[in-house]
């Protein structure tokens, strides 16, 4: 069994079909790639899987379990953490606390808790250590007390990829993570993605840059207009004529 | 200094500090008279003011949610605790047996025509002069009628009248039971955490049908709920005493730590009362910042900053939100129940969206989202506040204002007060639009030696994939 298993997934806005019975599977412990030109779907899909948007049809097994039509945060529960395309951090709130939030599903403390313990509790303690070294495992440590707002673009990419690992995830889902990053940034990329994936945790990613893609991933699908035109290994992709006729818009 | 200016706790130390150098002396140094001082009236408002001011935060501050409709809280709060102090002694419906003579009927009510069937005869009670009549005048007359019919000398007549919700008694025909359950600290406690209860049900209760609302929808879905709040108040007089309000007097307000209100101008019952309010307002503040330096105030945050990837990281927003409500409701109960024993008399004005609005602008005023903003901006609007409530009294100028000439009639009109409010937020929007404490996040970077600590540490919260 794959861990995630998707069958004719679709999406409708209006009248744009923006996602057509696009069928994938992502295999644990892969790094998986998802291409096509702009406005192919990609983000999309991502957006159904993590519940994000709700799916016209089709449907989505993680771990064997349908995840469509639960809510975002019981998704991220399973164990499905994402960044997003359009980075999204809590900008006001200190590096070190934006990757604390990230920890919301492993903490315990609720209401009456937080009132009668105070802040200064054992588990306080730890969920500091812990974003601490989620923050050193993406090499954010030393802007650890920082506004979020005032770190630069890769490294705002890199807080967000620590605050979904914080959520002790067993599939990640980067929606084009070195989008904005200058060619040294996304060498570092690269390595802390096969990190990711060497410790454990499965990736599925969006990308434009093709020499990066290429580089990591086992397995490629590509969109074109909501439509899968093409899936393989790299070399496969590279050399397909479907997938240069749509990057290269080649006319019929 | 900037660190500390920054520093909730330092705001709080200093607030308490000077409510008590400038509030009331123990009544022991002989200067309880003062606690009937205007000073001590204000210092009062302010600091329940406050606490209305932490109680918003959590909603508008926290949770980034514009909530226009706080009023309700603030209103029901009292509500609760002045109808629970009066009608837990004299039970709705309940008749008693007037003196006629003690009826009082307005001039108008005078030039109806008599009618003993005219209907149930409804009074207040005022201390002083006797019963208003409220409705059944026309029985009234009747009776008085058939008085004057039985001549000088036949027994002074008593009419069965019934109290208006909310009503005053006289001593002694309080209660059939002649108990007073929450007359003590310890029931009145009970009674404001009722009222903290109550306020926080309604806080849950009004927030379901706007969990899905943001920005300008949520504000204007709570101002309309608040409107609809402010005229179940006016219309529902068994409970709220209509437009009437409900009058807490020396008899239904609950002894403080044994002081009665009434014994000698109730120096020592005001200088217990400062103190409670005073312990109430670091209470406010402790459940505040506790609640903001958790799992769920860091829920809130991100909320605020971005619902979609707050969803994303695991939190159930809409949890978070009930929750928010709720503590923010709770406050509101709990500080209009002690307002209920400033005001002693609540009325349907507790809830107008002028009372709202204020709130709100000593958020913004303090600096949106931190507590020592509130409290700031508590303190300085409703100070403001008070202080103009003095100038639109013209003999407080003439006494005051040393340069106008004694037989002065100079004042601000009670209505410039808005006016003034409003110049200021202008002037702030103009040079400090983040208020005046803004929240501000981090700080100065890690050590290298705190960086080494954080990670030679271990712990199970950190794990990527299956290792940690
Ligand atoms: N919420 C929405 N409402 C309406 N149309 C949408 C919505 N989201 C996406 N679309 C449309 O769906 C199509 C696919 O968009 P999507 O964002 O999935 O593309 P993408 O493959 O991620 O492109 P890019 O590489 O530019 O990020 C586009 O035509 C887009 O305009
Ligand atoms: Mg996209």
């Amino acid at each position: 069994m794959s861990l995630l298993e998707v069958s004719q997934l679709g999406k409708s806005f209006g009248g744009l079909r923006a996602v057509n019975d696009f069928s994938f599977t992502v295999e644990e412990g892969s790094i998986t790639a998802l291409i096509g030109p702009n406005g192919a779907g990609k983000t999309t899909a991502f957006n159904m899987v993590t519940g994000v948007i709700v799916p016209t049809d089709g449907s989505i097994k993680f771990r064997g379990q349908e995840l469509r039509g639960r809510r975002v945060d019981l998704i991220c529960r399973q164990g499905v953490a994402r960044t997003f395309q359009n980075i999204r951090l809590f900008d006001h709130q200190s590096v070190l606390e934006n990757v604390t939030v990230g920890l919301h599903r492993q903490l315990r403390t609720g209401f009456l808790g937080a009132l009668l313990k105070g802040p200064r509790t054992r588990e306080e303690r730890e969920a500091r250590v812990a974003s601490a070294k989620y923050l050193d495992f993406v090499g954010l440590l030393p802007r650890a007390n920082d506004e979020a707002s005032s770190l630069a673009y890769g490294e705002r990419r890199r807080l967000e990829i620590a605050r979904a690992l914080a959520s002790g995830p067993s599939l990640l889902l980067l929606d084009e993570p070195a989008a904005g990053m200058n060619p040294q940034e996304t060498v570092e990329l690269v390595e802390l993605i096969r990190k990711i994936r060497d410790a454990g945790v499965t990736v599925f990613l969006i990308e434009h840059d093709m020499k990066l893609v290429m580089e990591i991933s086992e397995q490629i699908y590509v969109l074109n207009q909501g439509e899968e035109i093409a899936r393989g290994v790299p070399e496969a992709i590279r050399n397909d004529e479907h997938v240069i006729k749509a990057y290269l818009g080649v006319p019929e | 200094m900037k660190q500390l200016l920054r520093n909730d706790w330092a705001w709080l130390g200093l607030f308490v500090l000077l409510f008590m150098v400038l509030g009331p002396l123990p009544p022991a140094f002989g200067l309880g008279a003062i606690a009937g001082d205007f000073g001590v009236q204000v210092l009062l408002t302010i600091m329940i003011y406050m606490i209305f001011g932490l109680g918003l935060n959590i909603v508008i501050g926290y949770t980034g949610l514009l909530d226009l409709g706080y009023a309700s809280f603030m209103a029901m709060g009292a509500i609760v605790v002045a109808a629970g102090l009066v009608l837990t002694q004299q039970p709705a419906g309940e008749t008693l047996q007037a003196p006629l003579g003690d009826l009082r009927l307005t001039q108008e009510q005078r030039e109806l025509e008599a009618n003993a069937n005219a209907g149930p005869v409804v009074v207040q009670y005022r201390p002083d002069w006797g019963y208003d009549v409220v409705s059944g005048a026309e029985a009234v007359l009747a009776a008085l009628e058939a008085q004057e019919a039985a001549g000088p000398d036949a027994e002074p007549k008593t009419l069965s009248v019934q109290p208006y919700a909310g009503l005053v008694l006289p001593v002694g025909q309080k209660s059939a039971k002649g108990t007073h359950p929450f007359g003590s600290t310890g029931g009145f406690l009970l009674l404001l955490a009722i009222a903290g209860v109550v306020c926080a049900a309604f806080g849950v209760l009004r927030g379901i049908p706007t969990l899905r609302l943001t920005g300008d929808y949520y504000a204007i879905v709570t101002l309309g709920i608040a409107e609809i709040v402010y005229i179940t108040i006016q219309n529902e007089g068994w409970l709220t005493g209509g437009a009437y309000g409900i009058k807490l007097d020396g008899e239904t307000i609950p002894h403080l730590f044994g002081a009665d209100p009434n014994v000698a101008q109730g120096g020592t019952w005001w200088f217990n009362f400062y103190y409670v309010v005073l312990v109430a307002l670091v209470f406010a503040f402790v459940f505040s910042k506790r609640l903001e330096l958790s799992r769920l105030g860091r829920s809130w945050a991100a909320i605020k900053a971005d619902e979609v990837a707050a969803m994303a990281s695991g939190i159930d927003v809409k949890k978070a939100k009930l929750l928010a409500f709720l503590a923010s409701g709770f406050l509101g109960g709990v500080g209009g129940g002690l307002y209920a024993l400033k005001l002693t008399t609540v009325t349907h004005a507790q809830a107008e969206v002028f009372e709202s609005i204020i709130v709100v602008c000593f958020l913004v005023f303090g600096g949106m989202g931190t507590i020592r903003g509130a409290l700031l901006g508590a303190a300085m609007l409703q100070g403001l506040a008070e202080f103009l409530r003095l100038l639109s009294d013209p003999f407080w100028v003439r006494d005051h204002v040393f340069f106008l000439a004694a037989d002065s009639e100079l004042s601000i009109p009670n209505e410039a007060r808005m006016l003034i409010y409003g110049l200021m937020l202008v002037l702030l929007m103009r040079f400090r639009p983040q208020g005046l404490l803004p929240p501000r996040a981090g700080g100065d970077p890690p050590s290298k030696q705190q960086q080494a600590t954080w990670r030679l540490a271990e712990t199970p919260l950190f794990r990527v994939g299956g290792k940690t």
